[in-house]
């Protein structure tokens, strides 16, 4: 608030105030009862008097606005405002400040009912993926004791099914804002081996080799999650290989802040302008519009359950056909402590 | 090998009740599949039963509560199946008691190998010599990595240990390359085709320099085989009988599938 706007607002009222002093001296002027000094003095009691209440409402509102100002500059959730600055002791103030407090009430009411209509829907969709994997299991079997020609292709549909309906249920689980995890600490070296064992056969029926006598440490993560995103890595090293001998070497590296775990293959890569967009929804890249099945929500989806965990992950590539990289940081310390 | 072994099914869904009955039976166990769960615990008699195989989304019962209960008045093992899949609800199980967790939709064959191991684990291993596994006319002797032969014990590298321990549980039964692999993978032998081929011969000469040659024979595009019929006597005697009755068993075997 500056003092010269604040003047400018008040500018009738203080020509009001000049015209009535020229107007009283002339009066005086006129009648002849006039010596300079009381002149002056009358002058500079007029002005003390029309003046000092301005300065008075300027000081006021002053303080009141670089307060609100202030709060408003700092506040990460600009809409708390109103709840942070004190009430102030004039009139438009305390409009201002019913207004602001209104209108926030009314905008927390509306991300309410969506926050809640969002987590009705959510919880419908894991329920709802509860309630598909019996049928999915009662397919299975019978499939299992009834064989038939069809048995290997509809096994293969079955579990195509059963992927997308995991990464529904990881998808509504990126976006709710409970923690439906369980942070523990965990071998590194387990979480690899168990999602290896996962994936135990589409890597060998690939004839993809593993490396991975170099894992140590242990971090603090969920294991499903984090089996989850190892899932997605793999399959996409499994889908981007080369021909010829395809590998995959975990290893991880033990630094002073983070434990990072490794994960590269010798495949197709990735070009160094397609990096950057790898981990938006639905990207799928050059390799991925010409290959089965990208969706382009595996490394989407498993950087947004990284970042739920505190956790980062990040993918390098040499560049077309010179493999590809991805890192998981998990932090030590501190940031551990927060999580947990 | 699975002989004699009775499961009773606590599962709600009639088709996977039906399904799973059929499944496990024509695996070689006894099911028996009970259809009301309210009064379960009180009616069952668990002394009939190997193992449990306890669905806890059930209508009516809580199935975390029935597994406490089954708990309370028996050892039974108990695997429960869920498909509920959080870190919680695994943890929950394990604290009440179960054995085993595995959540649906479960690969049959995976369910299977679940069952099979719980089992070992709950009644064959309390009789049997944990270390020593008992393979023809050797032994191979887990926690010295070493078989014993003769007297002699032979030292064997952990692939080595883990492929013939893998070839013995399937003793004389071809094993194909790729469930021989998986089987591996599945003890965290993470080896690939050339590994598996380059560990296999080595393991073989290895066998042979201590006269113990053609244990591990290599059945073209089938898979390997361990036989237990080798070196009754060390003269090499010939035992054509027995791969004949073999061939008639792959035979059988194959047609099964």
């Amino acid at each position: 608030m500056n003092f010269w706007m604040f003047l400018r607002d008040r500018l009738i009222y203080i020509l009001s105030q000049l015209v009535v002093l020229v107007f009283l001296l002339l009066f005086m002027y006129a009648f002849g009862n006039f010596s300079p000094a009381a002149a002056i003095l009358f002058g500079i009691l007029y002005f003390l008097g029309a003046a000092g209440p301005l300065l008075y409402e300027f000081r006021k509102k002053n303080r009141f606005y670089r307060n609100l100002l202030a709060a408003f500059d700092q506040l990460d959730k600009k809409n708390l405002v109103g709840e942070l600055i004190g009430p102030p002791d004039f009139m438009e103030g305390e409009i201002l400040y019913d207004l602001l407090r209104g209108t926030n009430k009314a905008y927390l009411d509306e991300i309410n009912r969506y926050r809640r209509a969002q987590e009705e829907y959510r919880s419908y969709i894991e329920l709802w993926i509860h309630e598909i994997k019996t049928p999915i299991a009662s397919a299975m079997l019978t499939i299992e004791n009834h064989g038939g020609e069809a048995q290997a292709l509809l096994l293969e549909d079955l579990l195509r099914i059963e992927e997308h309906a995991m990464q529904a249920l990881f998808y509504a689980r990126s976006n709710s804002v409970e923690k439906d995890y369980l942070i523990q600490e965990l071998s590194l070296q387990d979480v690899c081996f168990r999602s290896l064992r996962k994936n135990a056969r589409l890597l060998i029926d690939n004839n993809v080799s593993v490396e991975a006598s170099e894992i140590n440490g242990s971090v603090f993560c969920d294991v499903k999650w984090m089996v989850y995103i190892l899932d997605q890595l793999i399959s996409n090293a499994v889908k981007y290989r080369c021909s010829g001998d395809s590998r995959i070497v975990f290893h991880s590296e033990d630094m002073p802040n983070e434990t990072v775990l490794f994960l590269a293959d010798n495949g197709l890569g990735i070009r160094p302008e397609e990096l950057p967009r790898v981990f938006d929804k639905g990207y799928t890249g050059m390799l991925g519009r010409t290959h089965e099945r990208a969706t382009g929500m595996g490394l989407f989806l498993s950087k947004k359950l990284c970042g739920k965990l505190g956790l980062s992950l990040e993918i390098a590539s040499g560049g077309e056909g010179c493999g590809t990289t991805a890192a998981i940081h998990f932090p030590k310390g501190s940031m551990t402590a927060d999580v947990m | 090998m699975t002989d004699d072994y009775r499961l009773l099914i606590v599962e709600d869904d009639p088709r996977i009740r039906m399904e799973l009955s059929v499944f496990l039976e024509s695996n070689g166990f006894t099911c028996t599949v009970p259809q009301r769960f309210d009064r379960l615990v009180e009616e069952t008699d668990f002394s009939l039963f190997h193992l449990v195989l306890l669905d806890i989304n059930l209508p009516g019962v809580d199935g975390f509560f029935l597994c406490r209960k089954i708990r309370a008045v028996t050892d039974v093992p108990v695997i429960v199946v869920t498909s509920r899949d959080t870190e919680l609800d695994e943890l929950m199980a394990m604290n009440l008691g179960a054995d085993d967790f595995i959540t649906k939709p479960y690969h049959p064959q995976i369910l299977l190998a679940r069952i099979t191991s719980v089992l070992k684990r709950a009644y064959r291993e309390k009789t049997a010599d944990r270390d020593r596994v008992h393979c023809g006319s050797f032994d191979i002797l887990l926690s010295r990595s070493t078989i014993l032969f003769k007297g002699t014990e032979t030292e064997l590298t952990k692939n080595e240990l883990r492929i013939l321990c893998a070839l013995q549980e399937h003793i004389s039964e071809i094993v194909p390359r790729d469930e021989l692999m998986t089987q591996l993978w599945n003890s965290d032998l993470f080896v690939d085709d050339n590994t598996l081929t380059v560990n296999v011969n080595r393991l073989r000469s290895k066998l042979a320099e201590i006269g113990l040659s053609d244990v591990i024979e290599t059945r073209r595009g089938m898979g390997y085989l361990l036989s237990d019929n080798f070196a009754i006597d060390s003269s090499g005697r010939d035992n054509t009988g027995k791969d004949i009755a073999e061939k008639v068993k792959v035979d059988i075997d194959r047609r099964h599938r």
